[in-house]
């Protein structure tokens, strides 16, 4: 199940249809629900651009699963949020009609949720354009394509199923069934299958089961595989952020997954071309643990060539200054830390540790620290 | 010279009427865009070390709805501008990222991208429309012309292979709105000053009317308005509803 965690306000502090923000206990990533038509959930996927947006907290609790009725918010007319599943929605709009339609927007946005007929939907339009538009020609454009688009909305969602189960390209070959429907062992086998690497859908199906097996290394392990595969392909970081966010999480609680495999393997391409950076500023939370995870798997020397790169280049926000200092502290430590017998050291120069003790008094030194 | 322009300049084509280009990116940087007034030449994960922005003629593609994170959620707008080509860099008859992240058949991927360059001729998105559809509308609504009309009506020679496959591509469509099989795409290399090349339309979130400022500033642009709504939450059904509010304003404003 994934928590209601606060709402994608796009509406600006006005009236209007909130993005519920969601979250599962066992990963560090933001998530959307997305519906089909009859408003059940038919996806929860990632969402990391959430921090572009402006965030309202969410006080409710509310829970939601894939097949479940969809999470439905919006600030009302008075400023309150309502946050619900369809039916509560429904109940709510009833009771409060009165208060609700003094927003036309709103009011608009609501009739989608009801499913209300065409001539009151048209009233709905034809007031709001009156509203907003002053000029006839553009109040004319928007009230003609609202009333085509109503009267496409079947032919949209045939055809929006109809994709899914296309058999020249579908999105999880081999998955056409909702996935609450298989069950973990069959979804790692299908991530595990190499051509399956590059179906649109893989991604969907590793967050599915990364947030239900999280103690499984095995969702660690296909993660870093297909990491590999993509990058083969000539992809760079900013197409497998998502996946890379899931393992640093991951990186944290398990051991028995060769990080540093990965890490070498990231240090390579980020040390060849350091801007790829830019793409882990958002959102704030992955910078800080990207620079963790390479500075407790990667190789010293690299860690702090990347480090005096963003000193230098990246722009010195909080969190950035902070997590600069968080991983130059974690190299520190390691220094003096007493290794366990089996344990393998990673090897240090003494050169590497004047280098991060001077990086590190550099860093406290910034001024947004 | 390239295969497409070589074949380009050896045929007598009709030239489609010109559709406009379309910018389509994330809602909240769409803001910032109307904001400052300028569509900023970004860093481009294709074309390594350029900065550059990017348009598609009359569909509203999107770069990263082609990455392999293809299932991430997202809140699209577009800006629809009156075709220009003025400074182009690059011209695509498809996604150039998608080409290099190998997203298309290999029948297409297995041939060399710059046979599918055509420069920096302003005419040729017409004359590819020309060749391949016929008419703009048949373009937006990717109905190619029939493999006999096209090998018939056009210099199609044994070796014309990489025109053979860029029709094939076409006939490969997955859905009408997904813009991958054949969206032209053309790259410039320097800022869009939104005051000297106004937009024409937007196409946005219909939360976003009740954002009166926003709202003031995009009117201040010239540009007219649609919206889609934003529930349920799909970006396939955000895509859909694009697609057929962009075929309404063409229809409705004479570009087809």
């Amino acid at each position: 199940m994934f928590n209601l965690n606060g709402f994608i306000d796009i509406s600006s502090g006005q009236p209007g249809m909130l993005v519920p923000l969601l979250s599962s206990p066992d990963t560090n990533l933001p998530y959307v629900q997305e519906m089909d038509e009859f408003l059940l959930v038919k996806d929860i996927i990632p969402f990391l651009e959430y921090e572009s947006y402006p965030i309202v907290p969410g006080r409710q609790k509310h829970s939601v699963g894939v097949g479940d009725r969809g999470l439905i918010a919006f600030r009302s007319v008075d400023g309150s949020i309502f946050c619900g599943n369809t039916e509560e929605a429904l109940r709510y709009v009833a009771e409060n009609r009165a208060l609700l339609e003094t927003n036309l927007s709103l009011r608009v946005q609501l009739n989608r949720i009801e499913a209300v007929g065409l001539e009151k939907s048209y009233d709905a339009w034809r007031d709001l354009a009156k509203s907003k538009f002053d000029n006839e020609r553009q109040r004319a454009l928007w009230l003609d394509s609202e009333h085509r688009l109503h009267k496409k909305l079947q032919q949209i969602w045939d055809e929006i199923d109809g994709d899914e189960v296309k058999p020249e390209r579908p999105s999880r070959p081999g998955l056409e069934k909702p996935l609450p429907e298989y069950d973990v062992e069959q979804l790692l086998r299908w991530l595990s299958v190499r051509s399956n690497y590059f179906a649109k859908g893989w991604t969907t199906v590793w967050h599915y089961v990364n947030a239900r097996a999280p103690f499984d290394d095995r969702v660690s392990l296909l993660g870093i595989n297909w990491m590999y595969a993509v990058n083969e392909e000539d992809a760079d970081f900013e197409q497998s952020k998502s996946i890379l966010f899931g393992l640093f999480y991951r990186s944290k609680k398990s051991k028995d997954t060769d990080w540093r495999e990965l890490a070498e393997f990231m240090l390579e391409r980020l040390i060849t071309e350091p801007a790829l950076l830019f793409g882990f500023l958002k959102p704030r939370a992955l910078f800080p643990d990207l620079l963790v995870f390479l500075a407790t798997f990667g190789s010293v020397d690299y860690v702090l060539r990347l480090i005096r790169f963003c000193i230098q280049n990246v722009p010195k926000e909080k969190h950035v200054v902070a997590a600069m200092e968080n991983a130059l502290g974690i190299i520190l430590e390691e220094q003096s830390r007493d290794y366990d017998l089996d344990e393998s050291r990673r090897e240090f120069e003494a050169t590497d540790y004047r280098a991060a003790s001077a990086l590190l008094d550099e860093v406290r030194a910034l001024p947004n620290r | 010279m390239g295969a497409l322009v070589e074949f380009l300049k050896r045929n007598q084509i009709t030239r489609s009427n010109p559709l406009p280009l379309v910018h389509t990116t994330e809602s909240y940087h769409v803001k910032k865009i109307v904001a400052s007034g300028t569509i900023k030449a970004s860093r481009c994960n294709v074309f390594r070390g350029e900065n550059l922005s990017y348009f598609f003629v009359g569909r509203a593609a999107y770069k990263r709805d082609l990455h392999q994170e293809a299932e991430y959620w997202e809140l699209p707008t577009c800006l629809v501008f009156s075709f220009f080509a003025d400074g182009v860099k690059r011209i695509y008859p498809f996604d150039s990222g998608a080409f290099k992240l190998k997203r298309y058949p290999n029948f297409v991927n297995m041939m060399d991208m710059t046979d599918f360059e055509v420069g920096q001729d302003s005419e040729a998105p017409h004359k590819i429309i020309g060749t391949f559809f016929g008419t703009a509308r048949n373009y937006y609504r990717l109905a190619a012309r029939p493999r006999e009309q096209f090998e018939s009506r056009f210099d199609v020679e044994v070796l014309d292979e990489e025109m053979k496959a860029l029709h094939k591509l076409i006939l490969t469509k997955d859905n009408k709105a997904d813009d991958r099989p054949f969206a032209i795409e053309m790259q410039f290399d320097h800022d869009i000053d939104l005051r000297a090349r106004k937009p024409i339309l937007a196409i946005l979130p219909e939360t976003y009317l009740e954002d009166d400022a926003y709202m003031k500033k995009i009117e201040d642009l010239g540009a007219e308005v649609l919206t889609y709504p934003v529930y349920p939450l799909r970006k396939g059904f955000y895509y859909y509803a694009i697609y057929e509010k962009l075929d309404h304003f063409y229809a409705s404003r004479g570009h087809y």
